[in-house]
């Protein structure tokens, strides 16, 4: 009996040539973009600072309304482009700030390089975030801060001298119809005044001037990210446009439709080498 | 297939096995490579004896993790503290891990056995630059005795018991000094056949060039399209690594890199020279 090996080897040159397509044509994949916020006549103010691996620095002084804003808010309000992966155990990751990387896999955190997280209080040194960015909340005057580094060697962006005004003195409860003082952007740290050593600061943005609500509930679980719920709608909310806050949904569902599309491709590819190894001791068992 | 042509493909198929370690790529390279021995593998050859070895391998890679990884967080069993080494938890990520080793290792002993399975000796010496032609030729005359070495260590064994001579220590130089000056013996013959037939006499006067096939030059270029292909993708981070600690994910898998994986099957597609086995 003799089996014509001839169909399934075209069949199957057929689908590595297709494969080898869509190898050469691998798309690119870019994170969303936040918005620019205008207006910086907030009374609370959090810096941000982002540091590629090339060393450029890039800065932003971002007015919130609140008393405190969590470090997605803040970056989405920057206006500095970022993209984030869901993951389900570990909550958002942070793939791209300010387009590093221009294109990533979804579980970006396993690649050689990543953007560190890092907060620090007014005045104080930089605190690796042990927290994911939309747990790490800030205060008037706090900074959250991103350098691109190594797995191997989380180093600390530059200190967010002068990026902000100093924080706002607290308001007294007797004098509760008194106007704030006016928030001037950059204004000088503590510990050494003036501009960042690199990078190209873009200035103040603000969500608006929302008045600050007196007193933030404590989470049961001693936790400070609850007061988001206090927060004015407007702030709660500092979202990219309609817009681009589809374009950005429609990234991630893309790049998670795209990450399963991987992973049934090698089980596809699996199946059909097993198929063929299979037609292949089939062959030899039955002889020229 | 031509030696330089397997050469491409094994070297390729290693660059994939070992400059990550994705288990699902490795997966892929093992049975490209499968798929390869299946279809050109010297007649009379078995694989039977290869996948054994790769599967005892894993099973022992598997093994050892088990009981000497102790992090993680899906916990399988707890083994009592004072056993040393292995006392501590089993967890679902060791046996993860060990199973990432495993394909390490069998992909690793696939992608380099069609050197042995399915080129001849002779065309692995004739493919080395002309510079490494005499060492190779020596080096494959030396291992081409350590089959009978074996044997003759057998037999000496057992005609020294037939003598009454005890097996322990004490009678291993009645079995070793035999065992050597027969395989001394073996090198010469083997020095003086190779000589009656003119090796090393001069230039070769029978030598026949390996002819290019279509699908010598297809698979010397696909190999190097997969490699260069997987290292820009380890580059750009479109081929990642995968570690199942702390927290135990599937591994990641890339279109692209499952396209630069299947690339390796090229040569399979070829015309089927195997032989049942």
């Amino acid at each position: 009996m003799t089996i014509t090996p001839r169909l399934p080897r075209l069949a199957l040159a057929a689908a590595i040539a297709a494969s080898t397509a869509v190898l050469l044509g691998a798309s690119s994949r870019v994170g969303p973009a936040g918005p620019l916020c205008a207006g910086a006549a907030s009374q609370r103010h959090a810096a941000v600072v982002v540091e590629h691996a090339s060393g450029s620095v890039r800065t932003a002084c971002v007015g919130f309304a609140g008393a405190q804003i969590s470090g997605k808010q803040l970056l989405a309000a920057s206006g500095i482009p970022y993209g984030l992966s869901p993951d389900p155990t570990q909550g958002d990751a942070v793939c791209s700030v300010d387009s590093e990387p221009t294109t990533y896999p979804p579980s970006c955190f396993l690649l050689p390089r990543y953007w560190s997280l890092w907060r620090a209080g007014y005045g104080q040194p930089w605190a690796y975030a042990t927290k994911g960015i939309e747990l790490v909340s800030l205060g008037d005057g706090d900074a959250l801060g991103f350098r691109y580094v190594r797995q191997d060697s989380p180093e600390a962006p530059i200190l967010p001298q002068g990026v902000c005004p100093p924080p706002q003195p607290p308001v007294t409860p007797s004098a509760p119809g008194a106007p704030a003082p006016p928030g001037v952007a950059g204004g000088a740290f503590p510990g050494g005044g003036g501009a960042p050593r690199t990078g190209a600061s873009t200035g103040a943005a603000g969500l608006g001037a929302a008045p600050a609500t007196a007193e933030t509930p404590a989470r049961p679980d001693g936790l400070q990210d609850s007061h988001l719920a206090s927060l004015p709608a407007r702030s709660i909310a500092p979202a990219p446009p309609p817009a681009l806050a589809g374009a950005a949904k429609l990234a991630h569902f893309l790049r998670a439709v795209l990450g399963l599309e991987g992973r049934l491709a090698a089980v596809i590819a699996a199946l059909a080498m097993m198929a063929l190894a299979a037609y292949r001791l089939v062959v030899n068992r039955m002889g020229p | 297939m031509s030696a330089r042509a397997t050469a491409s493909w094994s070297a390729a198929a290693m660059v994939i096995v070992i400059a990550g370690n994705n288990p699902v790529y490795r997966v892929l390279v093992a049975l490209a490579a499968v798929n390869l021995l299946l279809a050109a593998r010297r007649p009379g050859r078995s694989i039977r004896g290869l996948l054994l070895l790769v599967l005892v391998a894993g099973f022992f890679s598997i093994t050892l993790n088990l009981l000497l990884s102790h992090g993680g967080t899906h916990v399988l069993a707890r083994l009592p503290t004072w056993l040393p080494g292995i006392g501590g938890l089993v967890s679902l990520e060791s046996l993860a891990f060990g199973a990432g080793v495993a394909t390490g290792v069998g992909g690793a002993a696939l992608a380099v056995a069609p050197l042995s399975l399915v080129l001849e000796p002779h065309q692995l010496i004739d493919a080395l630059p002309r510079a490494l032609q005499r060492t190779g030729a020596a080096l494959a005359g030396s291992l081409n005795l350590v089959p009978g070495i074996a044997t003759s260590f057998v037999g000496v064994r057992e005609a020294q018991r037939l003598r009454g001579v005890s097996a322990g220590r004490a009678g291993a130089g009645s079995v070793l000094v035999p065992v050597l000056l027969t395989a001394m013996e073996s090198s010469v013959q083997l020095a003086e056949a190779m000589e009656a037939r003119g090796y090393g006499s001069g230039p070769r006067t029978r030598y026949q060039s390996e002819p290019w096939t279509a699908i010598d030059v297809l698979t010397m270029m696909s190999a190097a399209l997969a490699a260069v292909a997987f290292l820009a993708g380890q580059a750009t981070g479109l081929a990642l690594d995968w570690y199942p600690f702390p927290v135990l994910i599937a591994p990641h898998a890339s279109i692209p890199m499952v396209a630069a994986c299947a690339l390796l099957l090229v040569p399979s597609l070829g015309k089927n020279r195997g032989l049942k086995g």
